[in-house]
């Protein structure tokens, strides 16, 4: 979901990483209760089939929708180290809110929903966590444009961003905002798509994926070279002797300008950066404070009482393999 | 490239002969004394600059872009080294040969201009630089300063920096060029066959990939000092 606040929205018995223990895992996923487990959730079959709400509004066509839309899947699909195809099939007069097996992209109105420009839902097979369809709405209380009005909001770019939890994708962290004098907040900055709040009207930057999105993807449908040509980085944040759940942590390489996120998922503080290039890294520690917290975790216990920490040790990265495990000792506010 | 120069001159020596001129001048066509040396000794690495680095993101459009999350600035450490080196002298003048050095410079890189005020950090990994290089030594015996016999070399070779308990290896190449003093201690005339010597060398190296991946060719100066054994 995208917005000036944002939830991802999970349909039919699903929740985001509830306070029930996951399995470590690189990047926030949608997940869902499966056979009594906590289990992200991913498309098991290619092409992954949608159809286009034949409904438009004033000044967006069906036709422009999905125009945009398919440029957006075309941006998921072109990531070469992930083993992803999508089909359009067609027109329909489904609405994106009905549980009809079918992929729905189109317009709904939610007035209620002031700070919600989009959401994605989903029906998972409860047994194999295989999602079965996943419907998207553009909330049409705001206005949108397939042509980069400034005016309004790009319609390629949060579609881009609403793939991503199509494909099962959770938010990033990757991102700074400020505190707007009406409440709620502004982005500043964005490193990731997958940031729970969009840019302004007009803007049509997260129309190009960065390297967080690729890397979380790649993740999460690898093609046969991705596992080998990667590695991944791997260590626990720690505030007095006790793990920080829910830090999120940021890996840059200074060569490539390549800025990846994760977060501490396990409670000593674990985490792990999958999807890294061959290299040596540095890494950031901060606390989950530049958005609501319910935009990532479904979890009281997010400690972000400390300071953010840039790790005085570099991490060299190996192709098919791990760094060794480290601590990042992290100080309170 | 010093097999192929060693190949070459073994398929084309030549016996020395004597000539006798005109002026009763003789001359010789090859080298006389010693044709091999072997040295080893030890030295320092000098510090180069990898390069800045600003952790960027994409700003909204009413904020100047990018936006820094932090800055970053990479140097490689000086350190000491161990050099191993054999040669092959070609005439009395030109030497060809292959030298390897091992050193640790640890790779630092300063953290600052945090967004949210984390605290200036040097961030280090420690590695371990192999360098094989091969190249030509030219010894200048007209400008001796008495045994000191001054020389300028050049060549070129790979590198490898294993990182971090060989957890990350990064290959390069690199390429020198310098020059220093070389002085023979010992003496024929006491019958020894082997000559020793000191060796102090002064170089400019280029490296390139490896460890300066995307840097472009980061310089640095290397010095070192040595004995060596000819025979």
């Amino acid at each position: 979901m995208r917005g000036l606040r944002s939830v991802a929205a999970i349909g039919v018995a699903a929740a985001i990483l509830c306070g029930a223990p996951v399995p470590l895992q690189a990047y926030l996923r949608l997940s869902a209760s499966v056979r009594g487990q906590t289990t992200p959730v991913a498309w098991g079959r290619m092409p992954v089939r949608w159809f286009a709400s034949g409904t438009g509004i004033a000044g967006t066509s069906a036709a422009d929708l999905q125009a945009a839309v398919n440029r957006a899947f075309g941006a998921w699909e072109a990531v070469p180290t992930a083993s992803i195809s999508f089909q359009f099939v067609g027109f329909t007069g489904a609405a994106p809110s009905d549980e009809d097996g079918l992929s729905v992209f189109g317009f709904e109105n939610h007035p209620d929903e002031d700070r919600t420009l989009a959401s994605t839902s989903f029906t998972v097979d409860t047994v194999t966590g295989e999602i079965l369809e996943s419907d998207v709405f553009f909330n049409t209380a705001f206005p949108w444009s397939a042509s980069g009005a400034a005016t309004a909001f790009d319609l390629q770019s949060i579609a881009t961003h609403e793939i991503g939890h199509f494909l099962g994708l959770g938010h990033s962290a990757l991102g700074e905002t400020e505190l707007q004098a009406g409440g709620g907040r502004r982005v500043l900055a964005t490193a990731a798509v997958m940031f729970p709040i969009a840019f302004g009207r007009g803007m049509a930057a997260d129309r190009t994926l960065q390297p967080d999105d690729i890397a979380g993807v790649s993740d999460t449908y690898p093609d046969g070279t991705f596992r080998e040509s990667t590695g991944s980085l791997q260590g626990r944040v720690r505030l007095g002797g006790r793990g920080v759940f829910g830090a999120h942590v940021a890996a840059f390489n200074p060569r490539t300008g390549a800025l990846v996120g994760g977060f501490a998922l396990g409670r000593e503080g674990e985490f792990v950066i999958a999807g890294l290039s061959p290299g040596v890294y540095i890494v950031r520690v901060e606390p989950l404070d530049d958005v609501a917290t319910d935009s990532f975790f479904d979890d009281p216990g997010l400690d972000t009482n400390f300071r953010a920490t840039l790790y005085d040790h570099l991490i060299a990265v190996p192709a098919g393999g791990a760094s060794p495990s480290f601590d990042v000792a992290v100080q309170p506010k | 490239m010093l097999v192929a120069a060693l190949a070459c001159v073994g398929a084309s020596e030549l016996p020395a002969r004597a000539q006798t001129r005109g002026n009763g001048t003789a001359t010789r066509s090859g080298p006389s004394g010693p044709r091999f040396e072997v040295g080893g000794g030890g030295g320092a690495l000098g510090p180069s600059a990898l390069g800045d680095a600003d952790a960027d993101l994409r700003a909204n459009g009413a904020q100047p872009s990018p936006y820094r999350l932090f800055s970053s600035e990479t140097r490689l450490g000086p350190s000491a080294l161990l050099e191993a080196r054999v040669g092959y002298r070609i005439t009395p003048r030109i030497t060809a040969e292959a030298r390897l050095t091992v050193g640790q410079p640890s790779l630092r890189s300063a953290l600052s201009a945090d967004v949210e005020g984390a605290s200036f950090v040097v961030a280090t990994v420690a590695t371990t630089e192999y360098v094989l290089d091969g190249g030509v030594v030219m010894r200048l015996p007209e400008i001796a300063f008495g045994r000191w016999v001054p020389f300028i070399s050049g060549g070129a070779g790979r590198t490898r920096s294993v990182y971090d308990r060989r957890v990350l290896i990064e290959n390069g190449s690199d390429a020198y060029a310098g020059g220093g003093f070389i002085a023979a201690l010992g003496s024929r005339r006491a019958g020894i066959a082997a000559r020793t010597g000191l060796r102090v060398d002064v170089r400019l190296q280029v490296l390139n990939g490896g460890v300066a991946q995307d840097a472009g060719a980061v310089p640095r100066v290397v010095a070192t000092g040595s004995v060596f054994v000819a025979f």
